[in-house]
């Protein structure tokens, strides 16, 4: 089973990465996570990102991870402690 | 006292809907906008659908509703499409909402044009109709199309409604509570996992609408938090949900679900 983590976007680190404010871990997660973890997205569902990568930039990833409340499925820590993860903005699916 | 304005004649003042808009009160309720016997119509088509298309489930929804579709645009206009053969099945034989809400806009606001919103040349989903059983509660939340609905060309109007037509009440619960307390980007941090925000959002000042009867159409400003309260009795709460986006520069309402 994947571990997961859900938290707010909060600082850019480049089009790809970013920080997240981390609120909620899922129960049964194998590893433990901090509350700020360093992010990057292997895989994105979050509106306004653009389907190419190569569109990605600094500005873009601001305004759709910003304060914004995401889920991050992770695949892997690196040796650098930065989490890969498919990230999505999670819970807008309406009720 | 913060609390909502309750209309007989099917009409609005522009005055009122300003102060929805501004959050000077929680909501207009236009009192029988749908007669008892036009609810009892449009019911029983709903059944019949629901015999038709879930036999073995619980029908929860009618139509697709952009939330649902935030990064699925075209898997939302197809479903948008296929919606409408549902909704001349259902309205067959009452007028449609969006016919009924275009009346009462041309009383309201003669200078506002109102049409139903289109993406990709094509029209979204103008309605969704929702029956919530005993147990059911939808938890504190917004409805804000600016952030939520960025892939949509409709992301960029400046003001959004929300209209729920109430077609069949439950004998217990389901309650309409409105906070005066206006969303913004820094409530986020108080998520819920699946859906809708924790109480801390919730602010002391709040609005039960009251007396809310079947037919009646409730307005509110939905980027002010609010909740629908669990749904107690055998009856389930059956509403039709759309949105008014304006355009006030342009003077157009558009309208989608």
């Amino acid at each position: 089973m994947t571990d997961i983590i859900w938290g707010n976007g909060s600082e850019i680190l480049s089009p790809d990465s970013f920080i997240l404010n981390v609120t909620h871990r899922k129960n049964g997660n194998k590893e433990n996570y901090s509350d700020v973890e360093k992010i990057k997205i292997i895989q994105a569902d979050i509106p306004g990102m653009p389907q190419n990568q190569s569109e990605w930039n600094n500005e873009i990833l601001a305004q759709c991870t910003k304060d914004a409340f995401l889920k991050c499925e992770i695949e892997s820590r690196d040796a650098s402690g930065m989490i890969l993860a498919k990230v999505s903005h999670s819970g807008v699916g309406g009720y | 006292m913060w609390a909502p304005i309750y209309s007989d004649n099917r009409k609005i003042k522009y005055s009122d809907f300003k102060q929805i808009l501004e959050g000077e009160i929680p909501g207009i309720v236009i009192k029988k906008f749908y007669s008892e016997n036009q609810c009892d119509e449009i019911l029983k088509k709903i059944k019949e659908y629901e015999i038709t298309c879930f036999e073995d489930s619980k029908l929860e929804h009618i139509g697709p509703f952009l939330m649902s579709y935030t990064t699925r645009k075209e898997k939302y206009l197809d479903k948008s499409k296929e919606f409408q053969k549902t909704t001349h099945l259902i309205f067959e034989k009452v007028e449609n909402p969006f016919n009924r809400i275009n009346k009462l806009i041309n009383l309201s606001l003669p200078s506002f044009s109102i049409s139903i919103a289109r993406e990709s040349e094509r029209d979204m989903s103008p309605f969704v109709i929702r029956v919530h059983r005993k147990g059911k509660s939808i938890p504190i939340h917004k409805d804000n199309v600016n952030y939520e609905g960025k892939e949509y060309s409709i992301a960029d109007i400046e003001y959004q409604l929300s209209c729920v037509i109430h077609l069949q009440e439950s004998e217990f619960g389901g309650d309409v509570i409105i906070y005066k307390n206006k969303w913004n980007r820094k409530h986020e941090k108080y998520r819920n996992i699946d859906f809708g925000y924790s109480s801390q959002v919730a602010s002391k000042e709040s609005c039960k609408i009251e007396g809310i009867e079947k037919g009646d159409l409730v307005i509110i400003n939905p980027n002010y938090f609010h909740q629908v309260t669990e749904i107690l009795g055998e009856i389930p709460r059956i509403t039709l949900g759309m949105f008014l986006g304006i355009y006030q520069k342009d003077q157009r309402i558009v309208v989608w679900a």
